[in-house]
């Protein structure tokens, strides 16, 4: 026991006599997981693992913060080479590693979070404001006008113009859906041969620690024949991510909670992505309505994600639909072709 | 401005309608003025501060995703104005956030694009009470504030006791002058100060910040 071990265990409250020089770390152990010590477990079972023979050296990394402050430890536990046997055991403060990797996790969150809300979610938002400014003037017209159409003046003149602005603002409201469709269109997609698969390995990076954190499994089942894709990168990896994040929030009161995403190649020239979830599905006569509804069942969403991600796989000259599971859950198909291959 | 405290501003209230969007504006004029309310339209926060606010009852309809100034800056920048002049929020996204910061900072209502018009010209009509309210109360401020600014620096001393019940044998022992004279400058502060009662002057000193 080294100085350092000695302030530490005092500065956490260990009485010297349990934890210091002659303590028996065996019994400090199970007395910690005895009182409840979600680590302690573990190192128990690495210190016996090495005691009785079944290992040559454990290794474990466990959290052990004090009050004041968050730390972690690496604990290595080695046979005590001596006839009389024991164990030895060093602990290696990790703290500023561990911080290093919290963060890095932090970033990722965050950039997870930004692709998400900057692309399609702010766009979804700004048509939402786009088309809400028409409406909101088309309500206020209708409302006044049969307001005077109520009144004994009849103010015809005026109840004239107020029809006519609503006429007007619907055009308007129909302009911005327009505008919509026009943005995805061909003309507006960049083409780049690219791997679909790397498409798919980067999403599941980025959204890697939060399907962990959501007990959410991952399997990907990624053919490696594909033909490359030409289109547009980011458009893509906004579909397949918004899809595969509907996937898992289907799933968020589930027990069972398996996404699986695949990769097929299709012949002639194009190829397959698959993304099976086991959540709540929708109803056979919805299928086709949740591609084009601008409302959504999630609270907060717009649900202009899939009605947008449509109109960018039909860009590209694929199809996105979906299908009901056997079982439970949803498949969301998307189909895009691979010219020259 | 009337001499008598008790009335409040009179003729019918006007709104102000602050929004970049031109047919929004329109049909929101529109539909207050079928109700016979006075509108002004305004198509930026700038545009409406350069407005010398009328003393009317008035209320300002402000959508909140405003171009240039949001209309929680202009919220902030009317600051003391704002007291006879109640706010009511229109938005297209009413986050949770800043309808508590809108509230907090005196909006009268917050209402969600597009709205019901019984319920926006609901909220009309509590601003606009609330608008009359304040002026009346301001109006009133205005007028005890120039009673006080008439008196001599003697009866505002007199008035200064006065309003914490000191008796004239009291308040002459403090100011060290003759009890008889300062029941004479009692009587011309009384006056001035249109008091029928050391109540009625309580309840004006503390109208203006005067009572200690």
């Amino acid at each position: 026991m080294n100085e350092a071990w000695n302030r530490f265990a005092q500065e956490n409250g260990g009485d010297p006599v349990i934890v210091g020089v002659g303590a028996n770390y065996l019994e400090v152990c199970r007395r910690a997981a005895a009182s409840g010590d979600p680590e302690a477990p573990k190192a128990l079972e690495a210190l016996e693992s090495v005691l009785e023979g079944r290992t040559q050296r454990a290794l474990l990394e466990y959290a052990c913060h004090s009050p004041s402050r968050v730390r972690w430890f690496a604990m290595t536990v080695e046979p005590f080479k001596r006839p009389e046997g024991g164990l030895v055991i060093s602990h290696l403060d990790i703290t500023r590693r561990r911080r290093a990797e919290d963060e890095l996790e932090h970033e990722r969150e965050e950039l997870t979070h930004a692709l998400r809300v900057t692309t399609l979610g702010e766009l979804a938002a700004s048509l939402a404001h786009e088309i809400n400014q028409p409406l909101a003037a088309i309500v206020s017209n209708a409302h006044a006008t049969r307001r005077l159409m109520e009144s004994a003046t009849l103010d015809r003149g005026e109840i004239l113009l107020g029809l006519h602005d609503i006429a007007d603002d619907a055009k308007r409201a129909s302009e911005v859906v327009k505008h919509l469709r026009a943005l995805f269109r061909k003309e507006h997609v960049d083409q780049q041969p690219l791997d679909i698969n790397d498409v798919i390995r980067e999403i599941t990076r980025l959204l890697g620690k939060d399907l962990e954190r959501k007990r959410i499994w991952l399997r990907l089942r990624l053919a490696d024949d594909l033909p490359r894709v030409l289109g547009d990168v980011v458009q893509l990896q906004q579909v397949i991510l918004n899809v595969v994040v509907n996937a898992c929030e289907a799933m968020a009161d589930d027990d069972l909670r398996d996404v699986s995403i695949e990769t097929t190649r299709l012949d002639p020239g194009a190829l397959e992505i698959t993304v099976e979830d086991t959540g709540r599905g929708v109803e056979e006569s919805e299928l086709e309505r949740i591609f084009d509804r601008f409302i959504t069942s999630k609270a907060g969403g717009l649900g202009m994600g899939l009605s947008i991600g449509r109109s960018i796989i039909q860009a590209h000259g694929g199809r996105i639909w979906a299908t009901r599971n056997k079982d439970r859950g949803l498949t969301m198909h998307i189909e895009i072709p691979c010219p020259g291959t | 401005m009337s001499r008598n405290l008790n009335r409040a501003p009179t003729g019918a209230g006007v709104v102000y309608v602050v929004d970049d969007d031109e047919s929004v504006r329109r049909a929101m004029a529109r539909l207050i003025r079928s109700t016979g309310l006075d509108v002004e339209t305004f198509p930026s926060a700038g545009a409406f501060m350069q407005r010398k606010v009328l003393d009317r009852p008035a209320c300002l309809l402000l959508d909140v995703r405003l171009a240039g100034s949001s209309g929680l800056d202009l919220q902030s920048d009317l600051g003391e104005a704002q007291r006879g002049l109640p706010i009511i929020f229109i938005t297209g996204f009413g986050d949770v956030p800043m309808s508590v910061r809108a509230m907090k900072g005196g909006a009268v209502d917050f209402l969600e694009k597009p709205c019901n018009d019984q319920e926006l010209l609901d909220a009309i009509q509590r601003a606009l009470a609330r608008s009359r309210e304040g002026q009346a109360e301001t109006a009133e401020r205005q007028e005890i504030q120039r009673r006080v600014d008439s008196l001599t620096p003697r009866e505002r001393e007199v008035f200064a006791l006065v309003v914490t019940g000191m008796l004239n044998k009291q308040i002459a022992g403090e100011l060290g002058a003759a009890e008889k004279t300062i029941k004479v400058h009692r009587g011309r502060m009384m006056k001035k100060m249109r008091a029928e009662s050391v109540a009625a002057l309580v309840g004006m000193a503390q109208k203006v910040g005067l009572r200690p």
